[in-house]
């Protein structure tokens, strides 16, 4: 490095007679080189300037003045410095476009983001918008079923408090029915035995006058209550069948009608003739045909 | 070696010649002014730029010299080449940036570019 620096300074110097010289050579070579880059095109005015340093050092080269070497070092240079010119235009137009194209890709990539976020947004909106729907469904059917469990609290509690009334009801009728007469719980119902010799004489359907006090608190207790009622007469055994059919018959509707117009609804009231049927006692002694011959009242149990 | 002598006889014949002008201060100025310039341009950090900064302050220091031996016609056309390797220093300086800069904007695009794939 340092030979070829000392080198060039004392051509530069140099008065030198050779001709062509190096120095003309190489700034002739600098020249065309610059001249077949971008300077031509880019940076004409600076390859001019070179042109006219390379013209005087040809001229000057002629006489082979110490002045030649000089013009040519000189020469050299700025064609050289017009041919870096051309090239920084160059490399700088390149750097331009590079980055307008790099701009122009985060725009697109920017463009595509955007479409991605507003799709997804999209997306966000309509499942908020499904959402809000299933949750307005939800809340109407949670509403509807608390609803319908107030309206079976409610049907329950009136349950509860008709099946607790009916059994005060039930158990008050019983209550005043005991009182009076012989009381018996069987399958077909609460039954009340009314003696036969308290309400009738023997072969006869008509009610004696010391059963009405009895009958007056059975038919107070009935009224209370409202299961259907069956009456029942009976007989003794005594006598021909069709003779106890009838009579048993005639005894019950007896105490029905002593019933009903005393608060007893006829609609809730039936009456069958039982004969001589299921006897109570024997019928071979007076005591035990007084027993048989009697009315036996049914509440039937509400379905 | 041939040049070796040729350069002797260069300099022994560039004493003969010698005329004693005046001692050329603007030039010197501007020519200490062109290296200031390309050691901002960042003439340092580049190989070419850096030999032809070398030698505009070798010749600058040469001119002082000759300056000093009352050469003061050498000296000028030394400041002149000393101005000369300095503008070209900064011309090699600014090209080596601008051809960085230009790789670099290609390779931002190229890495943009991968990331999108």
């Amino acid at each position: 490095m340092k030979t070829t620096i000392a080198a060039i300074l004392l051509s530069c110097l140099a008065c030198a007679t050779a001709k062509p010289s190096s120095e003309l050579l190489s700034a002739r070579a600098a020249y065309d080189k610059a001249g077949s880059g971008p300077a031509t095109e880019l940076n004409p005015a600076d390859l001019h300037d070179a042109k006219m340093l390379l013209d005087t050092a040809e001229t000057s080269g002629k006489d082979g003045s110490p002045a030649a070497l000089h013009d040519a070092y000189l020469a050299q240079r700025r064609a050289e410095l017009a041919d870096a010119q051309g090239k920084t235009s160059a490399a700088r137009k390149e750097k331009e476009a590079s980055t307008l194209r790099l701009q122009a890709l985060k725009d697109q990539s920017l463009t595509n983001t955007k479409g991605q976020l507003a799709q997804a947004q999209g997306q966000l909106a309509q499942a908020q918008v499904a959402q809000a729907q299933t949750q307005g469904q939800l809340a109407q059917s949670e509403a509807a079923q608390a609803q319908t469990q107030t309206q079976l609290a409610q049907a329950q509690g009136q349950a509860d408090s008709e099946h607790q009334g009916r059994l005060a009801a039930e158990q008050t009728t019983l209550d005043a029915l005991n009182k009076v007469a012989a009381v018996k719980q069987e399958a077909r119902g609460m039954v009340i035995t009314l003696s036969g010799s308290v309400l009738f004489a023997s072969g006869r359907s008509e009610l004696l006058p010391s059963s009405q006090s009895r009958l007056d608190q059975v038919a107070a207790a009935l009224k209370l209550d409202n299961r259907n009622i069956l009456i029942e007469g009976y007989t003794d055994s005594r006598g021909s069948d069709a003779t106890n059919q009838a009579l048993s018959q005639g005894r019950a509707q007896s105490v029905m009608n002593y019933l009903t117009p005393r608060g007893v609804d006829a609609g809730r009231i039936h009456v069958a003739g039982m004969g001589a049927a299921s006897p109570i006692s024997a019928n071979t002694t007076a005591d035990g045909r007084a027993n048989n011959r009697r009315v036996e009242i049914v509440l039937q149990p509400a379905l | 070696m041939n040049r070796f002598i040729a350069a002797l006889f260069a300099s022994a014949l560039g004493a003969a010649c010698a005329t004693a002008g005046p001692i050329p201060t603007d030039r010197l100025a501007a020519s200490e002014a062109s290296v200031r310039g390309a050691q901002e341009a960042g003439a340092g950090q580049t190989p070419q730029a850096q030999l032809h900064l070398k030698l505009a302050a070798d010749e600058i220091a040469q001119a002082k010299q000759l300056i000093s031996e009352k050469k003061n016609d050498e000296a000028g056309r030394a400041l002149d080449c000393a101005k000369a390797d300095a503008e070209l220093a900064v011309g090699l300086a600014r090209e080596a940036q601008a051809r960085a800069d230009a790789n670099q904007a290609v390779e931002q695009i190229n890495l943009l570019q991968q990331g999108n794939k």
